[in-house]
């Protein structure tokens, strides 16, 4: 019989089931009449004759049976029984398949919805050419203390690394170059990088339309093309496919376009770059790096990102073994612009994931423990149930069911459930993931890709399926090891029962020391959430409002026309009614945007070198402090006076007056953000000293600050602030542009935004981390309470006789509620220790998420200890009380 | 299983050798075999008929309802064409285990 044939017979056999059942009646019929005859024929009488036939035949149904497997079929006749008999089953049962189901669920649904976001932000290839050989080029120095430790490369750092470096194939270099489009409609700002030409060619894209730079266009006068993104030309071309080779308008200057990019590049995102280089959170507008030779050559201003892609075959660690030859070469060879920096290579894909990759595996390892402990309950409850089956059971196995057939009933069982568990997991999964973005913070990268795909649907089918054979497999080994005498002997619950006691504490055990973990390791984050949520900024958010503006082209080419833009603009706001202060500065605290400079003051001596300090350097109108409510703590403040033709001024920060003047007086004294010995660079005096603002997030501690004003020191890009009086801010937004529109009508404002949502922003992580952290952690704590409670009442329930004996022969109620206590806690306790153990070691992967709380915080751990000795007390008390109040007569002839 | 000394693989060698000779029923073969051994070995009906229904799966055999000797409704089984290749591959095998058990036992 070839293949096909035996599948045909298979399934013939399956719907000609009763047919073939007859054929085979008929045939053992026939052949016990034969030996009757042939015993008729031997001698006996005809009664004995067909006893003794029948008797040597054997039991018919279990040959039946035998012959039946045989026939190839019984499997898949036998799985369809068992299917039809276990949703019996479970229907019989609603309040345990309730249970079981959504306890299922809700692991499986938190499951799918953490693991559908991972796939998104940290599995999922980069849609780029040979992602994993492109790599970014950080710059480093860590002696100065920073705190920043991806930074750029400074200009001839590119002519040095290209010549050089021989593992890559190419390296280029963008950086941060807003553009503000003012034809087509309302002026607006979109993300724009300046980019060397083999960028495209780096990350391995083509254009939709057009073309890319070439190299020759890096030359300054042969600069002015564009190539924008998809998005950009859908929304504001109106996908005109003439587009190529038109004029368009950027930062007041006439561009060429001449690519499209495909749907869906807009490198680079700032959420997948670090903060601080300002970059919008999608790029539309890519132009070429155009600058002199002498740039190139002698600037060592550290100015731009650089990535690479590694040659084919070019191992990362050998690539950064090369990358650090040549930093200690430039180190040695321009001590003043390259000593104690170092170079280190991060993959994009690391990249891409930043700071989400930590926070997104303790959520995965959350809620797998969440499913385990899930498992454990259903695994609990479902021995529980095989105990009350084994009569059952022991029945199946007397009327000819063989173990291997029982085994596979129970798993039939146990699948169905896992699967109906699976198939409401999935439903949960797709609303958590819904959730979950509805509940994200701004700058998790790639998180809008999150969907319910291929790769998660087998995850959670492949994580239910492995569910139900787990949990499934454990409690249908032990019942198929029913003892047939023992279990039909009504009484008899010693042996076996010591067994499954052990096993329903070893899980009772397991559970509470993952709930353990959870919850401490949730303690852990709620707490540091609540001291970064305290943190003072340095500055009062309430009711102040911000916006950029970028003064580019011919009319604002003049210094003096930009201090005038920026006073004129600051008299006109405060002059919006429901205004009460507005001012201008160049790096908004929070903002993403820094700017740091090496800092001299006058009198000390020069650091050596790679060791000077750097300061953030702020441009700000004056009335900046007063607008944005920052102390200000000695001397006054800018005044419309100091102007250029004035002695250069600057204000400090605390942190500056407080390191580097240690107790003197620094008003008065002279400081210049530059190497010493640069003389172009100015002197600025010290006038006045404000509190320290954390600029940078909430978590970093404030840096040297050095504030100068826009009147002296003058910036094209400048983000707006107002103050409210007493209404809110968000509602003046119109008023605000209007006001700045007669200003310049061709002028985009863009990012309005209120310095509270940016305080919201800057925990969102955090506390997106937390809330989830948070509800696994609840979750697993119910779930745990909920399966102790079961084990603990079930005990109760199994020994009611034993308890009424023990209370006829005189042991007081107060007595059997310590023994039914005792041995409920006693799980609890150890399952306790163990958690706290395990929790020491593991919520060290949560150090760098936390802020201000150590990991082993002694409150956090004891909070835990005594919220869990609290619930598994009344998780056992509930049943310990109605063992106490057992009527022993009532106990006794219960059986 | 009534017979445990009788290899499994045996009994199929056996009943396709009884086919072989005749198509016969399920009670025809454990008389033969019986017959055939002089009463030495004797088949049990449960090991008997899953083995008929498993060599029928196999495409060895194939059954047909007749009428017996003695005008009795029953099911005869006949060896098919795989069937025979099958049992002279049973038996060269069994030919070369017996002349492999005969030399060790004759080595002493």
């Amino acid at each position: 019989m070839n293949l096909l044939q035996k599948f045909q017979s298979r399934l013939g056999a399956l719907f000609r089931k009763r047919e073939l059942d007859t054929d085979m009646d008929d045939e053992m019929r026939s052949h016990i009449e034969m030996r009757t005859q042939q015993n008729i024929e031997a001698g006996m009488n005809p009664e004995e004759a067909c006893f003794a036939a029948l008797r040597q035949f054997g039991w018919t149904e279990s040959i039946k049976e035998t012959c039946r497997e045989q026939r190839g079929v019984s499997w898949l006749e036998n799985f369809a029984q068992d299917i039809r008999y276990g949703a019996r089953q479970l229907r019989k049962n609603p309040g345990f398949t309730a249970v079981a189901v959504l306890t299922l669920a809700l692991g499986i649904g938190a499951n799918t919805a953490i693991f559908s976001v991972v796939n998104a932000v940290l599995l999922k290839a980069l849609s780029y050419r040979e992602p994993d050989r492109i790599v970014m080029l950080w710059t480093d120095n860590p002696s100065l203390n920073l705190g920043l430790h991806e930074m750029p490369a400074a200009p001839p750092d590119l002519l040095d690394w290209r010549s050089r470096a021989q593992s890559f194939e190419q390296i280029a270099a963008f950086r941060t170059r807003t553009a503000d489009l003012s034809e087509q409609g309302d002026p607006e700002r979109v993300g724009g990088v300046q980019a060397t030409a083999n960028l495209f060619l780096l990350l391995g894209v083509q254009p939709m339309l057009g073309r890319v730079f070439s190299a020759d266009e890096e030359q300054p006068g042969k600069d002015k093309v564009v190539v924008i993104s998809h998005g950009l030309w859908q929304r504001r071309f109106a996908s005109d496919t003439n587009i190529i080779g038109q004029a368009v308008t950027v930062n007041r200057e006439r561009y060429t376009v001449i690519g499209v990019m495909h749907p869906g590049f807009n490198f680079p995102r700032g959420a997948e770059m670090p903060a601080g280089y300002a970059l919008m959170a999608q790029t539309d507008v890519w132009r070429p790096y155009a600058e002199k030779a002498e740039y190139w050559r002698d600037d060592d201003t550290r100015d731009f990102i650089a990535m690479g892609r590694l040659k084919p075959g070019v191992a990362l660690a050998q690539a950064q073994a090369e990358m650090a030859g040549i930093a200690q070469r430039e180190a040695e060879t321009y001590p003043k612009s390259h000593a104690g920096w170092t170079i280190h290579l991060r993959p994009l894909a690391l990249q891409v994931a930043g700071k989400t990759r930590p926070v997104l595996f303790v959520l995965l390892g959350a809620v797998a423990f969440v499913l385990l402990i899930a498992c454990a309950n259903v695994a609990n409850l479902l021995l529980c149930r095989s105990a009350a089956r084994r009569k059952e059971m022991a029945v199946r196995a007397a009327i000819g069911a063989g173990r291997s057939r029982i085994v596979r009933q129970l798993l039939t069982e146990s699948v169905l459930l896992s699967t109906l568990g699976g198939g409401i997991g999935l439903l949960l999964g797709a609303l958590g993931v819904q959730a979950i973005l509805r509940l994200s913070p701004p700058n998790i990268p790639r998180l809008s890709e999150t969907t319910l795909d291929g790769p998660v649907f087998l995850f959670s089918l492949f994580v239910s399926l492995a569910t139900g054979i787990i949990f499934g497999l454990a409690p249908s080994w032990s019942a198929s090891k029913v003892n047939l005498s023992e279990a039909l002997n009504a009484d008899s619950r010693s042996g076996t029962a010591a067994g499954r006691h052990r096993t329903h504490g070893l899980l009772v055990i397991a559970e509470v020391a993952l709930a353990v973990i959870l919850l401490t390791g949730a303690g852990l984050m709620f707490q540091s959430l609540l001291r970064l949520q305290a943190v003072d900024p340095g500055f009062k958010p309430q009711r102040v409002a911000a916006f950029d503006v970028g003064l580019n082209g011919v009319t604002y080419e003049d210094a003096t026309r930009q201090r005038q833009f920026y006073r004129e603009a600051c008299k006109r706001l405060v002059k919006v009614p429901g205004i009460h202060a507005a001012a201008a500065i160049s790096n908004l605290p929070l903002g993403g945007v820094e700017s740091l400079n090496p800092l001299f003051i006058e009198g000390t001596p020069p650091a050596s070198a790679g060791k000077t300090p750097f300061a953030e350097n702020r441009k700000v109108t004056p009335g900046y402090f007063e607008t944005m409510g920052v102390s200000p703590l000695r001397g006054r403040d800018f005044a419309d006076r100091d102007t250029t033709n004035q002695p250069n001024v600057c204000i400090i920060n605390e942190t500056i007056a407080r390191t580097f003047f240690s107790g003197a007086d620094p008003i008065g004294k002279r400081l210049k953000m530059a190497r010493m010995d640069e003389e172009q660079h100015l002197w600025f005096t010290i006038i006045g000293v404000a509190g320290d603002v954390r600029s940078y997030g909430l978590e970093v501690k404030p840096r040297p600050q050095v504030y100068t004003t826009v009147e002296q020191d003058t910036d094209n890009e400048m983000t707006f602030i107002v103050r409210a009086g007493t209404m809110p801010v968000v509602s003046l937004e119109r008023a605000i542009r209007t006001e700045m529109k007669s200003l310049d009508p061709a002028l985009p404002l863009a990012n309005f935004r209120t310095m509270e949502s940016l305080m919201v922003n800057a925990v969102a992580r955090p506390r997106f981390s937390t809330i989830l952290l948070g509800l696994f952690a609840a979750m697993a704590f119910a779930l745990t309470v909920v399966g102790l409670y079961g084990v603990v009442a079930y005990a109760v329930n199994q020994r009611t006789r034993e308890v009424g004996i023990r209370m006829a022969l005189g042991a007081s109620g107060r007595n059997v509620l310590a023994l039914v206590i005792r041995q409920g806690m006693l799980p609890a306790l150890i399952g306790l220790a163990i958690g706290l153990a395990s929790a020491l070691a593991l919520t060290r992967v949560l150090a760098s998420q936390l802020y201000e709380v150590k990991a082993t915080d002694p409150l956090t751990f004891l909070g835990v200890v005594a919220v869990l000795l609290l619930v598994a007390l009344t998780a056992c008390l509930v049943p310990a009380r109605r063992a106490a109040r057992v009527d022993p007569m009532a106990a006794l002839r219960s059986e | 299983m009534q017979q445990p000394d009788l290899l499994q693989g045996t009994l199929d060698m056996l009943i396709l050798k009884v086919l072989s000779r005749e198509s016969t029923h399920g009670f025809g073969i454990c008389q033969r075999i019986q017959n055939w051994s002089n009463d030495v070995l004797s088949v049990g009906e449960g090991s008997l008929y899953p083995a008929l229904y498993r060599l029928q799966d196999q495409g060895w055999i194939e059954s047909e309802w007749g009428v017996s000797e003695n005008n009795r409704k029953a099911k005869f089984y006949r060896l098919t064409k795989t069937g025979r290749k099958q049992l002279d591959r049973e038996n060269a095998d069994w030919e070369h285990m017996c002349l492999a058990i005969r030399r060790v036992m004759e080595a002493m």
